[in-house]
């Protein structure tokens, strides 16, 4: 096995299953759009539960795959083949999702440093700050 | 051939400094630091130095020269993140001080002028109102500046 994206902090990860995510995303848009017609047929209705599985399915993958090659590195998930690739995430079937969290605070940590920066002195300065922080 | 050694000891020297590992620090000639920043040089050099004054990023200088003049002078700029995070939970614990002392004077003042916002009390007038709304608002405001510098330390103490 291996990890899709970098930076991985044992300490300070968390764990979420595929699955799970396209679960929780389905009810969330689900309830959203809940006042959808009620007289089709049953077998309509399964045809459409799975066209928006699938389709709920899709846009998880591709905003889950957007944040793993993200400069930031906010997710990263397991791959089969022991090796890093730029494969979509349907390939491994269920995987885990590695939510970084160190990553994720490191990020809001130096753009506050840098908002701090810009109020105190200027915006160049805070660019300044920004550049030498990413050089560290 | 002179010429050729100096070059020769500086891109060294330069190169040294710049992929220096071993203190988890790396520093930056001022002119590419100005060039990256997309800064002309002159505003560059003066942003750095109000940097360095408020003690936000710190140099090391190598000269060419013994007398260390500035003409001959590189300087190499870092940053040191935790020292600045230290200087920032020092502002923030120093400004939780001030505004909890703000709200103590504040209290004080308005008890000795007979008000008190605690307690549910009847108001003789108009102006006894306002005054009392006044001095809500500002306990909300002060209450509200210890929230958000409580959040930011948090922010900073995490990892």
């Amino acid at each position: 096995m291996g990890f899709e994206g970098k930076d991985i902090n044992e300490k300070v990860t968390a764990i979420v299953k595929f699955s799970t995510i396209c679960a929780n995303f389905h009810s969330a848009t689900k309830n959203g759009s809940s006042s959808s017609s009620s007289s089709s047929s049953s077998s309509d209705t399964r045809k459409g539960k799975k066209e928006d599985d699938d389709s709920d399915r899709k846009i998880v993958q591709n905003c889950i795959h957007a944040m793993v090659h993200d400069t930031i590195k906010v997710l990263s998930y397991v791959t089969d083949y022991g090796q890093s690739s730029s494969s979509s995430l349907s390939l491994y079937g269920n995987p885990e999702v590695y939510i970084n969290i160190h990553n994720i605070i490191a990020h809001i940590q130096e753009n506050a440093i840098h908002s701090i920066a810009c109020e105190r002195f200027s915006q160049w300065t805070g660019r300044i700050v920004r550049l030498l922080m990413s050089k560290v | 051939m002179i010429i050729i050694i100096m070059i020769i000891i500086i891109t060294t020297i330069t190169t040294i400094f710049t992929n220096n590992s071993n203190d988890n620090k790396k520093y930056v000639e001022q002119g590419k630091l100005g060039d990256m920043a997309i800064i002309p040089s002159r505003d560059a050099r003066e942003l750095i130095y109000k940097l360095y004054r408020e003690h936000w990023i710190d140099y090391q200088e190598i000269s060419k020269r013994s007398d260390f003049n500035p003409a001959s002078t590189y300087y190499f700029w870092t940053l040191d993140r935790e020292k600045i995070v230290s200087n920032l939970l020092n502002s923030s614990y120093k400004a939780i001080i001030n505004l909890r002392l703000r709200k103590t004077h504040e209290m004080i003042v308005s008890a000795s002028q007979g008000f008190d916002v605690t307690n549910n009390i009847m108001y003789n007038d108009d102006k006894d109102k306002n005054e009392t709304e006044r001095l809500k608002l500002v306990y909300a405001r002060l209450d509200e500046g210890v929230s958000i510098l409580d959040d930011s330390i948090l922010l900073h103490e995490l990892f």
